[in-house]
């Protein structure tokens, strides 16, 4: 397991034997797959949180996310969210950079 | 580490966000040209609404070949969200000119995504996309077209019915 990005209260990992991700919030562990990851972070990105703050309906300041094919969900303060959003898309950015070693390092033929 | 965003996705994420955003525009076009057949069809402009109905089709495909792509790549496509599309026209001249203003609208968005792929060296997308770049070159001729009759015909009633008659040829032949 390798550890790719991690936030005060959260830590994605990456498992090379498995081929998957493993992202470990609030002692949970959820395991997402290449797919599930990218989801993840995008519907992170489109939670609407200025509506979140502004409605007073109840239940307003909470979102729920659903993860793994709807075999579990998220429940997210805007705290968590604004949090999250901090991981994912700092561990894409190792993922890019890991990329770029790959193809410099182990791929390049010049 | 493994590369594995690489081993499962051939698209990075900019890319991949940019034909979201396309696949969302052609979506929105079709519904666009959805609505300005039944406008055509309600002022009887049957060869209009004939070709709107066409086109409308033709944006749906448009967004499937790019949702495909996506897929096929190993990224996520996403069904798109579409607002209610304009259904008041004042006339058919505004019509055709909303439509070019569209295609222009496109044709720049694919543009903008060539340039985009071409930065980040990703050489099959800019392949997969040349195709819209032709076809858009083609719809904006077409369109081009039409809108000269109305220069060239005015827009008496009777100018208006030998417009629609030419739409027709116009759809059957392509522009030419
Ligand atoms: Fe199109
Ligand atoms: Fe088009």
């Amino acid at each position: 397991m390798h550890l790719v990005h991690n936030t005060n209260n959260a830590k994605i990992w990456q498992s090379d034997i498995e081929n998957c991700f493993y992202f470990d919030f609030k002692g949970q562990q959820y395991k997402l797959n290449v797919c599930g990851f990218i989801a993840l972070k995008t519907k992170l990105i489109n939670i609407d949180i200025e509506e979140m703050i502004i409605s007073d309906e109840l239940g307003a300041d909470i979102a729920i996310v659903p993860l793994c094919n709807d075999e579990r969900l998220l429940v997210l303060t805007i705290d968590e969210i604004l949090e999250l959003r901090e991981l994912f898309p700092g561990a894409m950015v190792m993922l890019e950079l890991n990329s770029i070693l790959h193809s410099r390092v182990y791929s390049s033929t010049l | 580490m493994k590369d594995l965003m690489r081993q499962r996705v051939g698209v990075q994420e900019n890319i991949m966000s940019l034909l979201n955003k396309q696949i969302k525009m052609e979506a929105q076009a079709s519904a666009t040209y959805l609505a300005m057949a039944a406008w055509c069809e309600q002022n009887s402009f049957d060869n209009s609404a004939a070709f709107f109905y066409a086109q409308s089709n033709e944006e749906r495909d448009h967004m499937l070949k790019i949702f495909h792509y996506v897929s096929e790549v190993g990224g996520v496509a996403v069904s798109p969200e579409i607002s209610a599309p304009k259904s008041e026209y004042g006339s058919l001249r505004e019509v055709f000119e909303t439509t070019l203003e569209h295609e222009i609208a496109v044709t720049e968005s694919i543009h903008q995504i060539v340039g985009a792929c071409r930065k980040a060296n990703d050489y099959a997308a800019e392949n997969f996309l040349q195709w819209f770049v032709k076809e858009q070159v083609e719809e904006e001729l077409t369109v081009k077209r039409i809108l000269d009759y109305f220069e060239m015909l005015g827009e008496e009633p009777m100018a208006l019915l030998m417009i629609d008659e030419r739409v027709a040829k116009v759809s059957a032949n392509g522009a030419y």
